[in-house]
């Protein structure tokens, strides 16, 4: 996993600018007919990091809501000038976390998803990487991320159980 | 390559307010790896189906519409659902209000599309594996060698209607 220190990111018209000031918690690509249908491709790339280490530099959002799969509201952050969605709030880590979409890093590249998840939905001729963890629907984080960032991602699920966010 | 004249695809936006209905089979369909893109969905990719204007009507909802460019085309428009944000259509600069694409991830069953072609490759995320027996390519292709020969002259047919509004020879 890279230095997320060093990320920045920004819409396709450059009003909205951020910076991430740490490095991800874990990447998810989601191949689930919700995320088809809210990015019209085959699937998101999300980075889930503390929201306090997403950082907006310029630009103002617009906010939408939609259904997430678990029937809560997921709410998408989207330039407000251009409306290219930046990232999303889902149920489970409220505000406390965001799930920040990859395509809009400048370099893409520097990230790498933890998991290919909700396979079982994918669009039949999508081809997925076979030295990244598939699953059919989710996993346990505690299984697959290294302790460093499954602790991260606990403090912030028990901090939301607390009431935050 | 039949079916013309009836719904053959629905789809919509991801608070449903937003619906449209595709009466014809796609022009083309194109699974784009570009840069802007990725930027425009936040995934490795955009697939999009490419028709004539007229075979792709929106039956409800409110579209807001906004500037955009892609490496295929420098400035399109990208229309979304007013209420939700979900991008819905775009609509390329170089055929202007003659063609329109769907972005396939927003049917009603997208399964049903396949793309002619992966475009764009040489710009994909570094993990990214590419779909097996989709022809691909580092930019774009020719689409009389690769689109069936109806197809090709379908879009030369779209191109032609775009070139007399513009008063050139088409």
């Amino acid at each position: 996993m890279t230095n997320g220190a060093a990320m920045e990111g920004g819409c396709a018209c450059g009003a909205v600018r951020y910076r991430l000031t740490a490095a991800p918690i874990f990447v998810n690509n989601c191949h689930c007919s919700l995320c088809q249908r809210q990015t019209g491709s085959t699937s998101v790339v999300n980075i889930f990091i503390e929201k306090e280490a997403l950082v907006l530099l310029t630009g103002t959002l617009s906010e939408h809501v939609v259904k997430a799969g678990s029937g809560g509201d997921h709410s998408i952050c989207r330039c407000a000038a251009c409306g290219t969605a930046m990232w999303s709030y889902y149920p489970r880590l409220g505000r406390l976390g965001a799930g920040l979409r990859a395509g809009t890093l400048d370099d893409p590249g520097k990230v790498r998803p933890d998991a290919i998840i909700f396979v079982a939905d994918k669009m039949p001729w999508a081809a997925l990487p076979d030295d990244i963890p598939q699953f059919e629907t989710t996993y346990n984080p505690a299984e697959l991320l290294p302790p460093e960032r499954f602790a991260r991602l606990k403090a912030l699920i028990d901090r939301r159980a607390a009431g935050e966010g | 390559m039949t079916t013309h004249d009836k719904a053959i695809m629905g789809g919509g936006c991801g608070c449903g307010r937003t619906r449209y209905r595709v009466d014809r089979e796609p022009i083309f369909v194109n699974n784009c790896y570009c840069a802007l893109c990725q930027q425009q969905s936040g995934g490795t990719s955009a697939v999009y189906a490419y028709f004539e204007a007229e075979a792709v009507t929106v039956l409800k909802g409110n579209l807001v519409s906004y500037a955009a460019r892609t490496a295929s085309d420098l400035n399109q428009v990208v229309m979304q659902c007013a209420d939700c944000g979900v991008t819905l259509l775009r609509q390329p600069h170089i055929t202007g209000r003659h063609g329109i694409s769907v972005l396939v991830g927003t049917l009603d069953d997208p399964w049903e599309v396949v793309p002619d072609a992966a475009i764009y490759v040489s710009e994909r995320m570094p993990w990214v594996t590419l779909p097996e027996g989709i022809p691909a390519f580092d930019a774009y292709y020719d689409p009389d060698q690769l689109l069936p020969p109806e197809r090709a002259a379908r879009l030369r047919a779209v191109f032609a209607r775009h070139h007399a509004d513009q008063g050139q020879e088409a």
